[in-house]
């Protein structure tokens, strides 16, 4: 390469990496407008469909509408109250949980035999629905924290017990063969290999279990009453409030995209340094 | 320093028995490079698993310093093939080095005197503060080595190292191997299929037979120590004992 080609040709590629920078942007903005275009587009039918009256304007309010009594409820308190209900349960359960599923998922996991002596019985209890223990939470804590916390520890506590059981069995022979010839303890091995091995599947089981847990955290309110988002629907239907029981279907709807959305947020965070979030590749 | 004596490894499953290694007696003296080679499936990585504790041998007995091997030993330091996956991807190039030396309750000064020194011979002092998967492959085997090294081993095995790496990195890999030898003045036990690897590295080479495997040749490399990829595979002795290997390994494929 002559000396004087070398400006020439690098000037060449940085407008190349700019036009590619431009159309990775350009096709994130693409998809965002895209995006909006749906919603309105969704919007737009759910406005015009009462207003047509296709379907009866009692049973299923204008879009506009909805939206303006979900801002006039998010004006009172009781709203927040509700919400803030629905969302200690939802983090207690889940906090629970995890906790709980990844010691007992490293713990089987790692301990030889235990996965075998387990499997039947993590196969019977796993399908069982949450929804199903409503009975046996309603007689023991009645429409309390309690039965939220039953039915969201239940339901989320499989999700993650899974994917931790997956996530230890990862763990690679010649990772695990090196840790051994380096002399590394059991706590080591299970600190610095198992679980960073076993890592991505725990995020993908937390981001299972956080939605899980909140669908279950509004059913349990729902269906037995304990305070919260789901018992403020269950208000606003007996009394007739049609417009505010959309309301609050559509902010619980919100609290999943949220809910969702922490969750991918502190996967990237943690799991930098994973083919599937690093940006850098070898050479 | 190392005696292998009758080794014997067979692998048992229901209604089959898979003898790998009918029986293996060598030994590696204080400070010598010895290289392993044998044709393709001839149980290499079976021995070296055994010599490094981490596989139970079926019969005979591995000793190391006298007191016979029955887990990884403490001051043997391996370098495997797949560095990709021996190499923890969570930890930067330093914490990989440093992990082992923690474990062994080194202290911290001279811990970071362990590491920048060993980043340092292999020639990746800059590399410290990346990911392994930000480096080539032979720069990832570097830090294998490097990881080897600071861990201060009296005795150090490998595995086909260089096997997934490119010729010209190999060669250099090679050197770099020859000089910590030298350096350091470690026992080395070196596993490979390369015949022109073996005779070039090697004080002595291990030649074995295809499966069941037995040792076919301990061969004495009288190749003058100083050696240089050009001048000391251009020698004609180098060429000779080449081709005897070679012929060996013919000899032990045929056999079977």
């Amino acid at each position: 390469m002559t000396r004087t080609g070398g400006p020439a040709r690098d000037s060449a590629r940085d407008s190349a990496r700019a036009s590619a920078r431009d159309s990775a942007r350009a096709s994130a903005r693409a998809r965002l407008g895209h995006g909006l275009a749906g919603l309105g587009g969704l919007l737009a039918l759910m406005e015009a469909v009462p207003r047509l009256g296709l379907v009866d304007e009692r049973f299923l309010p204008p879009a506009s509408r909805i939206l303006t009594t979900l801002a006039g409820e998010l004006a009172t308190p009781a709203l927040w109250i509700a919400l803030g209900e629905t969302m200690r349960g939802w983090a207690l359960g889940l906090a629970l949980a995890f906790c709980a599923a990844v010691v007992a998922g490293v713990v089987i996991g790692t301990v030889p035999g235990l996965r075998a002596m387990t499997s039947s019985t993590v196969e019977f209890l796993r399908p069982i629905p949450s929804v199903a223990l409503v009975p046996l939470a309603t007689l023991l804590f009645g429409p309390s924290l309690g039965s939220t916390m039953l039915l969201v520890v239940y339901a989320a506590f499989w999700q993650v017990l899974i994917q931790v059981l997956y996530g230890v069995a990862a763990v690679d022979s010649v990772a695990h063969d090196t840790a051994r010839t380096y002399g590394l303890s059991a706590w080591s091995r299970v600190r610095h290999l198992v679980w960073p091995t076993a890592l991505p599947y725990v995020m993908t089981g937390l981001r299972l279990a956080a939605t899980v847990a909140f669908i279950l955290a509004v059913t349990a309110e729902l269906v037995i009453g304990s305070p919260g988002l789901g018992a403020e629907i269950q208000v606003a239907q007996s009394s007739g409030a049609v417009p505010v029981v959309y309301a609050l279907i559509v902010l619980a709807g919100l609290v999943g995209i949220a809910v969702n959305a922490g969750v991918r947020l502190l996967e990237r965070r943690v799991l930098a340094w994973h083919p599937a979030v690093r940006s850098e590749v070898a050479a | 320093m190392l005696e292998i004596s009758a080794l014997n490894k067979a692998y048992q499953s229901p209604g089959r028995r898979v003898e790998a290694i009918r029986s293996i007696t060598l030994g590696v003296g204080a400070g010598e490079l010895v290289c392993v080679v044998g044709p393709s499936g001839c149980g290499k990585t079976t021995l070296l698993r055994c010599v490094a504790g981490l596989l139970p041998a079926s019969g005979g007995e591995v000793r190391l310093d006298g007191v016979p091997v029955t887990g990884p030993p403490p001051r043997m330091a391996v370098v495997f093939q797949e560095y990709g996956r021996s190499l923890f991807p969570w930890m930067t190039v330093r914490q990989n080095v440093e992990l082992p030396l923690k474990e062994k309750r080194v202290p911290a000064a001279r811990r970071r005197e362990l590491v920048t020194g060993s980043l340092e011979a292999v020639g990746l002092a800059d590399a410290a503060d990346a990911h392994p998967w930000q480096l080539s492959g032979g720069m990832q085997q570097r830090v294998a080595i490097a990881r080897a090294v600071a861990y201060e081993p009296q005795v150090l095995l490998m595995d086909e190292p260089f096997a997934a790496v490119d010729a010209q990195t190999r060669a250099d890999l090679e050197d770099l191997i020859l000089r910590l030898w030298r350096d350091l003045e470690v026992t080395t036990l070196f596993v490979t299929h390369d015949i022109d690897e073996a005779v070039y590295l090697g004080q002595r080479v291990i030649v074995l037979s295809s499966s069941p495997t037995e040792v076919m040749e301990d061969l004495k490399i009288d190749l003058p120590p100083g050696r240089d990829q050009l001048t000391t595979r251009s020698l004609p002795r180098f060429g000779e004992l080449r081709g005897h290997v070679y012929r060996q390994i013919q000899r032990a494929r045929g056999e079977r």
